[in-house]
């Protein structure tokens, strides 16, 4: 193995400078396409003017796990096998991507200024970068070439039936279901993301009782289960059979709507929009709002599986 | 295993300047922490002389937070006295930064500078951020 793996490395071309450039760029075309969005919400520019330095300082290192995490399965960089420290590697520069990216586009916006004060525009670009990391952590999803010359990864390919990658040590049931929770959250956040700093997901919260709140709760998993194992959607036939722990559709359902929640409460927590010494029927209505894009996201995800 | 060829000179270049560019931000995060924590103090004072617009006078008005910390829903009430009469304005900020200004503006009917006349102005109430 280590033989095929020097000899590779002999004929492989270097990654040059042209390489590196296109790289970036797919790191911050991907950062585009999920940041944006959250680049035109105020509610996200305000919070970034009332965060503590502390607060600054989690959301970083909270957004330095979520890019690892995604980097080690999919990252901006055309080799897909990457191990831990590679991925650590990637993530540092995903977030320098993301800075940069982020400072440029707020001080073209004037949202930060000479006279804009320095813990303000931390604030802002900080939170900021965490949904622009989140796109260069998938942007190899989205805008890498299938046929990428440095790509010498052989052995992580889906087969037919939609079942995860063989490719690994894991026990073959345990593997397909670390993969559906991954793809759960990953297409949760990758939705609700950009929903979460909004006040409309406080409005819609006040506004509906405890009954309208268990409605919105049965129709986000009669949804998330429409959308993966009846609307004829793509590899819809992989996800009915499945491997897994969580074997059955409707035992799908309910657990992945569960890890939707839990990404739900995450992500408001995230933007301190829930926490704030609120009671918890008010975070609770809040999650569950926000859950019904959450658990659709989860629902997509898991279909890209 | 990573099949990953070593990095390259390009990349390596790319992860000092991502080192560079990350380390600038945590060191600018860890400085904020660093100095006394004074809670907000929006005070509100006028700027500069009045102006004459139409019909009517404008006085600017400056409100700066001395504090650290954010003030929310800062509430600024101006007053101005005259012999004819007593006219007020109002207007909140919805959140002022620490160490931070906002502009404002009052606009009266008489005028701020004649004989007789007085103008206050100053917060009355603000929420913590």
């Amino acid at each position: 193995m280590s033989d095929a793996w020097a000899r590779s490395a002999v004929s492989a071309p270097r990654h040059g400078w042209a390489d590196e450039a296109e790289d970036l760029v797919r790191a911050a075309s991907g950062g585009m396409l999920v940041g944006i969005p959250l680049l035109y919400t105020t509610e996200v520019w305000g919070i970034g003017g009332r965060t503590t330095p502390l607060r600054m300082l989690s959301v970083l290192v909270v957004t330095f796990g979520f890019v690892l995490v995604l980097n080690r399965t999919s990252g901006f960089r055309s080799t897909k096998d990457v191990s831990l420290t590679e991925a650590a590697m990637d993530t540092v520069d995903a977030l320098a991507i993301g800075i940069a990216c982020v400072t440029a586009m707020l001080v073209v916006f004037q949202e930060i200024t000479w006279q804009t004060p320095l813990p303000v525009a931390l604030g802002k670009i900080v939170y900021q970068v965490a949904p622009f990391g989140v796109g260069v952590g998938l942007a190899s999803h989205f805008l890498r070439e299938d046929d990428s010359e440095d790509d010498t990864d052989s052995d992580d390919e889906s087969d037919d039936d939609g079942a995860a990658s063989a490719g690994s040590d894991f026990d073959g049931r345990v593997n397909p279901t670390l993969a559906d929770i991954g793809a759960t959250v990953t297409g949760a956040v990758f939705v609700a993301l950009a929903i979460a700093p909004t006040d409309e997901v406080r409005m819609l919260a006040s506004a509906i009782n405890a009954r309208w709140i268990l409605a919105l709760l049965g129709v986000s998993l009669l949804v998330s289960y429409a959308v993966v194992f009846e609307a004829g959607f793509t590899n819809e036939k992989g996800r009915h059979a499945q491997k897994g722990l969580f074997q059955s559709p409707l035992s799908e359902t309910v657990v992945s709507y569960l890890l939707a929640l839990a990404s739900s409460a995450a992500m408001l927590w995230f933007f301190q929009r829930v926490g704030q010494g609120e009671p918890w029927q008010v975070t609770l209505d809040h999650t569950i709002v926000l859950g019904l894009p959450a658990a659709i996201g989860g629902a997509a995800g898991r279909l890209a599986v | 295993m990573s099949n990953r060829l070593p990095r390259s000179r390009p990349e390596w270049v790319t992860f000092a300047v991502a080192v560079a560019i990350l380390g600038s931000v945590l060191l600018l995060i860890a400085a904020q922490t660093l100095g006394p924590d004074r809670p907000a103090d929006p005070v509100a004072t006028r700027d500069g002389p009045t102006r004459r617009v139409g019909e009517r006078y404008v006085i600017a008005v400056t409100v700066e937070n001395r504090g650290n910390r954010t003030a929310t829903n800062v509430q600024v009430f101006a007053e101005l006295r005259t012999d004819k009469r007593t006219s007020v304005g109002d207007q909140t900020i919805e959140f002022l930064p620490g160490h931070s200004t906002a502009q404002l503006e009052f606009r009266f009917d008489d005028d701020p500078d004649a004989a007789a006349s007085s103008f206050t102005v100053g917060v009355v109430s603000f929420a913590p951020g």
